[in-house]
């Protein structure tokens, strides 16, 4: 399956069409793209910049956990991409991309969500906002399940 | 033995250091850590906010989550995960 899957942090540009031509393929009837961008505004603020913090090592093992989990619960032969910056980004500028492609549309969007999901909620990525007010703050978070 | 803690996102704030190291002479749980971190935190003004932070946090290694029940037996390079707000 692992052939099937990329995942890239980086802290260079997200390139769509990259991600694209990875989950093209001719038995691939469905494409679902999940892109989220730097908003300009966030709780009454306005936001002139994000910093995005990364636990790299665990993070990439994670993004192809949820990969792996997404191939076995909707389908085997999804094919998946996972961009996600590191670093300082303005707004307009893509933060992340969920790219999965599959036979039918059905298991394409009910993957991407699931992943963007797990993404959110489980994986080592923190965000911290600038304001125009000169002020910055972590953004709140979902923790880490480990009680198991 | 030795354990070194990296901080990641807010917990960071609350260190003297990004990296704090802990010496244990006998083998230790994710409880044990946490408590030994919360004595680190550098003023007592953040200790309640600190310890908050640290209840809801977990620990890892760069290949997985530690389990609340997990015991660190030797020397080990930790990282401290706060709540998380990828994407």
């Amino acid at each position: 399956m692992l052939d099937s899957v990329q995942v890239v942090i980086s802290d260079q540009p997200i390139c769509i069409d990259q991600a694209l031509s990875f989950i093209q393929s001719k038995t691939q009837g469905a494409e679902a793209i999940f892109i989220g961008r730097v908003r300009n505004f966030n709780q009454g603020q306005e936001v002139l910049a994000i910093d995005y913090e990364i636990f790299q090592p665990l993070a990439l093992i994670l993004l192809r956990q949820f990969s792996e989990e997404a191939q076995k619960k909707y389908d085997p032969h999804l094919r998946i991409c996972i961009h996600h910056r590191e670093g300082k980004l303005v707004p307009g500028q893509i933060g992340m991309l969920v790219a999965v492609s599959s036979p039918h549309r059905a298991e394409a969007y009910a993957a991407n969500r699931a992943i963007v999901e797990a993404i959110k909620h489980q994986c080592p990525i923190w965000k911290k906002e600038f304001y125009s007010s000169n002020e910055f703050k972590w953004l709140e978070g979902c923790p880490i399940r480990h009680e198991h | 033995m030795k354990i070194e803690v990296e901080f990641y996102g807010p917990t960071k704030d609350y260190f003297y250091n990004p990296v704090e190291t802990l010496h244990f002479d006998h083998p230790v749980n994710v409880k044990s850590i946490k408590e030994a971190l919360l004595a680190k935190v550098k003023d007592d003004q953040n200790r309640m906010y600190a310890k908050n932070l640290l209840q809801i946090s977990a620990l890892a290694t760069e290949h997985e989550i530690l389990s609340g029940h997990c015991i660190v037996n030797k020397t080990a390079k930790l990282a401290l995960l706060p709540p998380v707000s990828g994407g």
